[in-house]
């Protein structure tokens, strides 16, 4: 739109120029042609005479583009130094009898009293939780305790922050002692970009409601937004604190952070003490294995998965899925770890060391060991590698072999048998 | 003698109190650790008999005769009267008197079964094994160079082993927390030093089998110069001890399961949350 780029150049030259009066004809051309023009919102601000008018315009701005920091710096300007007055609830609409904390009638001319929806201006009764000539849905506002938190949130979601703050201003009023009220003051103050006073509303909300996790969640959210990891970390321990010994409430907490693409060590604590609560409780172990398969611990997700299929049944559907996911975790496992005769030379070399130390104690400590210890070493070792061979092909397969067993038992007697030829000094 | 004096007072140091393990964070595996508690029964059988049965059937003296027949003479292994490899079996499952069986037994019970429950059964009776051997290795050579006893002493007790089992706890669960109890064994009389202090620390397993260690490697030192003197310093076997924690740090990583070799646990406690 060149016309309109024309006008607003134009018009910021003459706010340049200190010729308000011709800035602010241009820019309301500007807007009438554009009425989503950032830019034209913003500069009529700095020309227009009255702070309501200009307030106007920084909420279009920020209506416009929520991340403009100008308007909020401009806007944080005008709260310091020309407050807004409003007061929708004080006093009925029809008859300016004051109005009491509840009720949806006047008490005076018992009209239903209305409300100023926040999004298009217009009265509606405070029974609806959605404007009835916009549409525009703003909570339930029949409780007047809460009437300011909820008015805060919806100024503040349709990016009117200046009548949020004000609503902020009034809860706290009202409602000082209140969790709820805490946690949406918090949330105006973010969108007020105001990061550190909604963290020190989302302390006082959790000081005052401990046990609800969501306020823990939203202040975790905040931190990471605002890139404060240790403090992130801090408050992640401090909500397994609380609820460490609610194991629906960890799991609940855990999948949350894990939705929010917490790393799986952060995660893991929460559905490892709920483990630990409920040991017997399938869907925690699977959970856990599956975490720990992520951080690609196949030691431990093997055991948790494994623990998994002795609590089910093989034939249900949970049990086929521990199957599967323990299959899935010693085939990962042995993939990292030595493999082939390496391993089992690592294995063999435990049992052989048992016979060797007997048959070196028989030998006075020295090399002269006898020619019937010397055979029985070589059966012993025999009984090892074909022990430690089987235990490495029964590890490297998901399915247990009834072959394998067999020549793990046959070795592991073999070995027995040489070692108590040496222990017996035949 | 002089030059002693600081070795001495750290052991006093590390005897004023006996810490014992209460729990850890690990949780109780599933399976019942059949190789520990049956390594338990074993050792209480064996003493039941040697203790209370043979005395009352063949005498105390003829029952007396009969343990030196199962115990460990090092210097019998050195010189073969006796059948080195099957006493030092043997005298693994024997023990002096009852507080010495109970310790024993208890060290056993609580980190056997959390070696057994990741070993397996098979694996961690090799693994005991090994520590009988490595322990009773150990006593051999460590007591034969001492110049007062010339391995002419008798060795008896499962501690050297269940050193080995607490060195394969010690590699896999290091940074593990345990809470302990504390006993006032140095410093009060016998009734009362089992009377635990109302204080129970939590330490790592590092800390609390370093002290355990530490304690040993004192002891082990201070018998070797009080004998160059002519003296007896104690009859605790740190060469029994500190051989068998060896042999279970060796043994653990034999016996580890491929796809564990990798393994370090993380307690929870300790764990850092990170981003």
């Amino acid at each position: 739109m060149p016309a309109n780029s024309e006008l607003l150049q134009r018009a910021i030259s003459a706010a340049r120029a200190k010729n308000n009066a011709e800035a602010r004809k241009l820019l309301l051309l500007a807007i009438e042609l554009d009425d989503h023009d950032e830019q034209a919102w913003l500069w009529l601000s700095s020309v227009v005479e009255s702070p309501a008018d200009q307030r106007v315009c920084l909420d279009n701005v920020l209506a416009i583009n929520p991340d403009n920091r100008a308007a909020r710096k401009g806007l944080r300007w005008l709260d310091e130094h020309a407050p807004v007055q409003q007061t929708e609830l004080e006093h009925c609409p029809h008859c300016n009898a004051a109005l009491p904390a509840s009720g949806d009638t006047c008490p005076a001319c018992k009209q239903p009293v209305l409300i100023v929806c926040p999004h298009c201006g217009d009265f509606t009764e405070i029974s609806k939780t959605q404007c009835m000539h916009c549409g525009h849905f703003f909570g339930d506002f029949r409780q007047r305790d809460h009437y300011y938190a909820a008015l805060a949130v919806a100024y503040a979601d349709i990016g009117k922050l200046s009548p949020a703050q004000w609503a902020v201003d009034q809860a706290l009023a009202a409602m000082p002692h209140e969790a709820e009220v805490w946690q949406n003051i918090a949330r105006v103050r973010v969108k007020l970009d105001r990061p550190d006073d909604a963290i020190a509303a989302y302390q006082q909300a959790i000081t005052l409601s401990p046990d609800q996790p969501n306020l823990y969640l939203e202040l975790l959210d905040l931190y990471q937004r605002e890139n404060r990891p240790t403090e992130a970390q801090n408050w992640r321990e401090q909500v397994f604190k609380q609820f460490q010994a609610e194991p629906t409430r960890l799991i609940e907490i855990g999948q949350a952070l894990a939705d929010r693409r917490t790393p799986p060590n952060a995660i893991t604590p929460f559905f490892e003490r709920a483990v630990h609560l409920q040991p017997k409780d399938v869907s925690m172990r699977l959970l856990l294995g599956g975490l720990y398969f992520d951080r690609r611990d196949f030691a431990t997700a093997r055991q948790h998965l494994q623990r998994a299929v002795e609590l089910t049944d093989a034939k249900s559907p949970q049990g086929q899925q521990a199957r599967e996911a323990l299959a899935r975790a010693k085939a990962a496992g042995a993939d990292r770890s030595a493999s082939g005769r390496g391993e089992v030379i690592r294995q063999l070399i435990g049992p052989v060391l048992i016979s060797s130390m007997a048959a070196l104690a028989n030998a006075k400590l020295s090399l002269n060991i006898s020619l019937i210890s010397w055979l029985a070493l070589g059966v012993s070792s025999l009984g090892a590698w074909l022990w430690a061979s089987a235990s490495e092909a029964l590890s490297s397969t998901s399915t247990v072999t009834g072959r394998y067993r067999r020549e793990q038992i046959a070795g592991f007697v073999v070995w027995l048998i040489g070692f108590g030829i040496i222990v017996a000094k035949v | 003698m002089n030059e002693l004096a600081p070795l001495l007072i750290i052991y006093v140091l590390l005897n004023l109190i006996t810490f014992l393990p209460l729990s850890d964070g690990r949780e109780r595996g599933k399976r019942i650790p059949i190789v520990t508690l049956t390594l338990i029964g074993i050792n209480v059988g064996v003493h039941v008999v040697m203790a209370v049965i043979y005395p009352r059937q063949i005498g105390e003296v003829q029952t007396e005769a009969l343990s030196y027949l199962f115990m460990l003479l090092p210097a019998g292994v050195m010189n073969g009267f006796t059948n080195g490899a099957l006493t030092m079996i043997t005298s693994a499952f024997l023990h002096a008197d009852w507080m010495h069986l109970a310790g024993n037994m208890f060290f056993l019970l609580f980190f056997g079964r959390k070696v057994e429950d990741l070993l397996g059964r098979s694996k961690f009776l090799l693994l005991y094994l090994v520590c009988i051997f490595t322990s009773g290795l150990g006593s051999v050579i460590g007591e034969i160079a001492l110049p007062l006893w010339k391995g002419t002493i008798f060795n008896l007790g499962a501690s050297g082993a269940i050193m080995g089992v607490i060195g394969a706890y010690l590699f896999l669960y290091s940074g593990e927390k345990i809470r302990t109890v504390v006993m006032p064994l140095g410093f009060l009389p016998l009734p009362l030093s089992f009377i635990p202090l109302p204080y129970f620390p939590r330490m790592t397993a590092g800390f609390f089998i370093g002290y355990q260690i530490a304690g040993d490697v004192v002891n082990g030192l201070l018998i070797e110069q009080f004998q160059k003197l002519g003296y007896n310093f104690s009859m605790t076997n740190s060469f029994a001890h500190l051989s068998g924690l060896v042999g279970g740090l060796i043994a653990i990583y034999l016996f580890l399961p491929r796809d564990m070799l990798h393994y370090r646990y993380q307690p929870n406690t300790k764990q850092r949350l990170t981003n």
